[in-house]
């Protein structure tokens, strides 16, 4: 034994200051997603649900009722793949059946709806959690080894997901949000569209022909036979928001929209002009592409005239100013 | 115990080189445990680079490291090393950071997390400590983060680091006697 067994395997006699050292700096530990959502849904480490027995009964009878408890469990449990539901405030409701403080299931092609006073969680296999606000319609559509699938009519929900891509995906009326192994909010509009809000990693959202690249701390609205539009980070300002929006959803364009969008773009907005060179052509183009330059030189030795491998060095140098 | 712990390291190395097949294989959920398991770690490691990184930031390039590893999983060589070969990722990946000086936001949902777990003076207490780790020997600052920080016994250091337990005892040692004379 040795007076370092304790540091070194928590073994033998705890030394006083090292488990003052634990204390403290354990307050950084990493704490995984999944268990910040059960944390913060119970206020305590989760624990796993369980059925309410009579205690006090005869060891037989107690046991005819276990078992009557999970048969019952077992016939409103669906048939198939489903994932568990929790209720987290109100009366979430799984296809008109109510969610009570012992969770639910969420099978293939149900609805979990909620209403203005109602929160609820969904736990996806393996990888992460997602949180339904009130007045969201949420339906599972499918799971598969390689991805589970939810459509979200109406409402917001807030995605956390391993750094597992493209194993996560959610339809709405007007794009697809592919998870790229992050944390987002994702809220549908009364007119269909969507406002998404990715907090780490990255989502891909497609609709329409079109498709968007939104990485943490960026922002990406979607309407609805429009599809999403350009990503743009929260802290861009308010001229350059309002003017990318107009580029990217009016019908009838006025021609200094773009004008506005590439003056009032900074550094970090290249993040949306880099997008915004696919959907614009010709001549726009052009101007899109020498605003980022102007912005961001290209790293030295990088030529875009020589082909695509110098556009993914120079994405990959602009994405060290994003 | 020594057996104890050569039994166990030996069917974690298993379990390990199963998942890995398996996600190679076309079976991207098995890469769930695997992040479970080496998350903590990879996180510590980060924490421990000299430079200021908040623990919000380090939870970010986690991710970051994790869909890395995902893209080159098929040119890991020793699926049982797989610990090892994250802690480089996870290296090269800090060093990326601090050069590109990257943008990230803190993430709200930790701070409150933070805030409920831990109190304001707590939390300014652990970052003083954690500044005092950076500015050890390297060797030193990751096992002294990985085992105050990250609550990993020696042990599990050197197995999923891809160390021997005898050099990991000896920075523990060697680490809080240079912390202790930092910190005094």
């Amino acid at each position: 034994m040795s007076e370092d067994d304790y540091l070194f395997d928590k073994s033998g006699k705890p030394d006083p200051e090292v488990e003052e050292l634990e204390k403290v700096l354990g307050s950084a530990r990493y704490v995984s997603p999944q268990r910040n959502r059960a944390e913060r849904v119970h206020g305590r480490r989760a624990k796993p649900a369980r059925s309410r027995v009579f205690l006090y009964a005869a060891p037989l009878a107690l046991a005819a009722a276990i078992l009557l408890v999970l048969a019952l469990r077992d016939r409103l449990r669906p048939e198939g793949p489903s994932l568990a539901v929790t209720s987290l405030a109100g009366a979430p409701r799984v296809d008109a059946r109510k969610v009570d403080e012992r969770g639910g299931r969420l099978g293939v092609g149900a609805w979990l709806e909620t209403d203005q006073a109602s929160r609820a969680d969904i736990e996806l296999q393996q990888i992460g959690h997602v949180a339904v606000g009130p007045g969201s319609r949420v339906q599972l559509v499918s799971i598969a080894k390689n991805e589970q699938r939810l459509q979200l009519e109406r409402g917001v929900i807030e995605a956390k997901v391993l750094a597992v891509p493209r194993l996560f995906v959610v339809d709405t009326p007007s794009a697809r949000a592919t998870d790229l192994g992050c944390a987002y909010r994702l809220e549908v509009m009364p007119d269909g569209g969507t406002l998404l809000r990715v907090q780490t990693g990255a989502v891909e959202l497609a609709g329409e022909g079109r498709q968007s690249h939104v990485p943490a701390g960026a922002t990406c609205e979607t309407r609805t036979k429009r599809g999403p539009g350009t990503p743009y980070f929260d802290d861009a300002s308010d001229a350059f928001k309002t003017a990318l929006r107009h580029l990217d959803f009016d019908v009838q364009q006025d021609p200094r929209t773009l004008d506005t969008v590439l003056g009032a773009a900074r550094e970090a907005d290249t993040l949306t002009l880099w997008q915004l060179i696919w959907r614009v052509d010709g001549e726009k183009r052009q101007r899109v592409l020498a605003r980022v330059m102007e912005l961001v030189p290209p790293p030295p030795g990088v030529d875009l005239a020589s082909g695509p491998g110098a556009f993914k060095a120079y994405q990959d140098h602009l994405m060290t100013h994003w | 115990m020594a057996d104890d712990q050569r039994d166990r390291d030996a069917e974690r190395r298993a379990k390990d080189r199963e998942a890995v097949a398996r996600v190679l294989a076309g079976d991207r959920a098995a890469f769930g445990p695997l992040f479970e398991r080496y998350a903590p770690m990879i996180h510590g490691l980060l924490l421990a680079r000299r430079g200021a990184m908040n623990p919000a930031e380090a939870d970010d390039l986690v991710q970051d490291v994790f869909e890395t590893a995902l893209e080159k999983l098929a040119s890991l060589r020793e699926p049982e090393a797989i610990g090892a070969w994250l802690a480089q990722i996870a290296r090269h990946r800090a060093v990326d950071a601090r050069r590109a000086a990257k943008r990230t936001e803190p993430i709200e949902d930790h701070a409150d997390l933070e805030s409920e777990a831990a109190s304001p003076s707590v939390r300014m207490e652990a970052r003083r400590i954690l500044d005092l780790i950076r500015t050890l020997p390297e060797a030193y600052r990751e096992t002294l983060v990985l085992r105050l920080v990250e609550g990993m016994t020696g042990p599990e250091i050197a197995e999923q680091v891809g160390m021997t337990s005898e050099s990991v005892r000896v920075n523990l040692h060697r680490g809080m006697k240079m912390l202790k004379e930092r910190l005094a």
